[in-house]
């Protein structure tokens, strides 16, 4: 079926909408969020205590000194509910419920949809969670700033693109809740692979070289390790281009898997017998 | 007084039972939540000897003594921490 440039356009828009709803939503919960900014703080002072035991005596490790290291975790910190480190069960629990069925009766494309929620919701922690987060720590801890507006530039690209990722990669231990009929079990998974993988735990700069050339090859660098890196001006240039290559080709093959799952499901999906 | 306790005991047992049966509803998410469970104890020990291979000691613990002091809980064998 032909489709002129109009419906695309009109198209576009909708997903536009849906993200824009998303991002509503989350905006209803304010106490739970000035919690969530206390607790991600919280949490990067006792990285930041870890650090600086550990940094005694020393000047540079794996490229990073105390300094770097400290806004590495203020960072970190800031991104993890933009990532969706601890996972997400709003799709799986859709399946689980059955509420998919309105979703798919809907005459949009039920996977972009769906991402449109995720950006919409991974917009609103960018600003309400993250924003806050890099505040409060840059100035309890005196974090790094960027070195211009290049990089400035250059790390919200990047954590477009670690977004992005996160939401292809999440939606097909997702879409595997349709025949495990529970979801709780592979979250856990997923977010202890997301969180070591992705360097939320250790920076992948302390990694062993043979395990940081594997972590480096893996899709998760994009939700931590890269922005950071590119925060810090540790890659840019040529090196910035080929992750961000090496992460488009990942993009590509989630994408295909993920939507395949879903074609899958449809298929095996019946709704009162039919 | 004991038997209150040994009410709530057996209420908790049963409790655990319940939550256990629930759990094995769900074989295959019950054995991924078991392998996560076991990767994250795992996962967090590794950082540690990650972090430990990069600076040798925190605070003046290696990461022998990190496993005898926190891991085996013997405190009596390790150095004082000097931070």
């Amino acid at each position: 079926m032909a489709r002129g440039s109009r419906e695309y356009l009109v198209d576009a828009r909708i997903y536009g909408q849906v993200a824009v709803k998303s991002f509503q939503r989350h905006l209803a919960y304010r106490a739970a969020n000035l919690a969530g900014i206390a607790t991600n703080t919280f949490f990067a002072a006792i990285y930041i205590s870890i650090y600086t035991a550990l940094f005694v005596g020393r000047g540079e490790v794996g490229g990073l000194d105390l300094r770097d290291t400290v806004t590495y975790a203020v960072i970190t910190q800031s991104l993890l509910m933009v990532m969706s480190a601890f996972g997400n069960r709003e799709l799986s629990e859709a399946i689980i419920k059955g509420d998919i069925v309105a979703d798919l009766s809907r005459p949009i494309d039920f996977y972009l949809f769906w991402a449109a929620l995720d950006l919409g919701r991974a917009a609103y922690y960018l600003i309400f969670r993250g924003v806050p987060t890099f505040l409060s720590g840059w100035l309890l801890f005196r974090a790094r700033l960027p070195e211009g507006v290049t990089t400035w530039l250059m790390f919200f690209v990047a954590i477009a693109v670690g977004s992005v990722i996160s939401f292809a990669f999440r939606f097909i231990p997702n879409c595997l809740a349709f025949w495990t009929t529970d979801s709780r079990g592979i979250n856990y998974l997923v977010t202890t692979l997301i969180m070591f993988a992705a360097g939320f735990i250790v920076p992948l700069n302390f990694f062993p070289p043979a395990l940081r050339a594997v972590v480096e090859w893996l899709p998760f660098r994009a939700l931590a390790h890269l922005p950071v890196s590119v925060y810090l001006g540790k890659v840019d240039g040529a090196a910035l281009g080929r992750a961000l290559a090496v992460e488009l080709g990942w993009l590509v093959l989630l994408v295909l898997v993920g939507r395949g799952l879903l074609s899958r499901l449809v298929r095996r999906l019946s709704v009162h017998g039919g | 007084m004991r038997m209150a306790l040994g009410h709530t005991l057996r209420l908790y047992f049963r409790l655990i039972g319940a939550q256990l049966r629930s759990e094995m509803q769900y074989r295959a998410s019950f054995l991924a939540e078991l392998i996560g469970n076991f990767a994250v104890t795992t996962l967090d020990f590794v950082a540690l000897v990650i972090l430990l291979n990069r600076f040798q000691a925190i605070g003046g613990w290696t990461i022998e003594e990190i496993v005898r002091g926190i891991y085996e809980g013997n405190l009596l064998e390790t150095p004082p921490l000097t931070l």
